[in-house]
């Protein structure tokens, strides 16, 4: 009984390591409640399972807030649930000029969770369904 | 390397990785979810019985569970053997890989010993020795690392 307790307790130590570990890839590592628009355009474009990955540069300019100035590296969703939220394979592509809200990353690097991103016509496309009731009528997308 | 680098490439790939359909990438990893409960699930149980839990059930009685073991092993080597084909450049260079395949590797070779010494031997006692019960921890603690660092693959990727 004594050894079985003792591998009782290694499991859950490990368990629980586990647990925080899944923890730092959840939105936690995000500034959830800060929405920050980026301008810039984008440098790469990865339609891809588990999530959406896509890389902004921002150059400086007139108008664009200095602080956003650098490659962002801009997180989404799975591609079933952008899909769902309107969001296609040929969304943008590399050299697209690109408008978005997101939330930034809370140690300062240059992550970003993607909230939403503008269209030119000034149209929403989120990256899921998170998002503020009143909007529901600015967003192209299929809605659930 | 570049045998690697195409199959990452492949249109397999960008097929697999890039359909918004949940008959695809989200089924595949769920089944490896599943197939690892079955797996580890199974495995738990044997190794926790040579460790005298459950010490009036005869350990001859666990011998149907080995078929779960292969099944749950069956399931994870194929869903496995797809979410490498489609990382596996990245993967065929990340240290944390390795400690997983190693990790399965001695788990189920202990698994085995740890059957033929205790299980398969005819009029074999239903309490363990301590070196079968010292395997069983050993096999559980491996399946944690396996697990451990499966998560840690996830989140250690190397974005974009």
């Amino acid at each position: 009984m004594k050894t079985s307790s003792r591998v009782g307790l290694a499991v859950l130590g490990l368990a629980l390591a586990s647990v925080s570990v899944a923890a730092h890839h959840s939105f936690a590592m995000f500034e959830m409640d800060k929405n920050v628009e980026y301008q810039g355009v984008v440098s790469e474009w990865k339609w891809q399972n588990p999530h959406v990955h896509f890389t902004v540069d921002i150059k400086p300019a007139p108008g664009i807030d200095p602080q956003t100035v650098g490659r962002w590296d801009v997180e989404g969703g799975s591609v079933n649930i952008m899909s769902r939220q309107g969001w296609t394979r040929t969304s943008y592509k590399v050299g697209d000029p690109i408008r978005l809200v997101g939330h930034p990353m809370k140690d300062g690097s240059k992550g970003i969770s993607l909230f939403y991103s503008i269209r030119p016509d000034g149209t929403r496309l989120y990256h899921d369904i998170a998002r503020p009731k009143d909007d529901v009528k600015k967003t192209s997308g299929v809605l659930p | 390397m570049a045998f690697f680098r195409s199959l990452q490439d492949s249109a397999f790939t960008e097929w697999f990785l890039g359909s918004a359909s949940i008959w695809t990438y989200p089924t595949v990893l769920t089944l490896h979810t599943v197939g690892m409960a079955i797996l580890v699930g199974a495995s738990f149980v044997i190794h926790l019985r040579v460790l005298q839990v459950a010490r009036d059930v005869p350990l001859r009685r666990l011998l149907p569970l080995y078929r779960f073991i292969w099944i749950g092993f069956a399931i994870n080597l194929l869903s496995g053997l797809i979410l490498f084909v489609t990382e596996a450049a990245d993967r065929i260079a990340d240290p944390v890989f390795y400690v997983k395949m190693a990790s399965i590797a001695a788990a189920l070779w202990l698994g085995v010993i740890v059957k033929r010494r205790t299980i398969d031997r005819p009029g074999a006692p239903d309490v363990t020795t301590g070196l079968s019960r010292s395997m069983a921890a050993a096999s559980l603690a491996l399946w944690t690392i396996a697990i451990v660092a499966g998560r840690l693959m996830a989140y250690l990727k190397s974005a974009a």
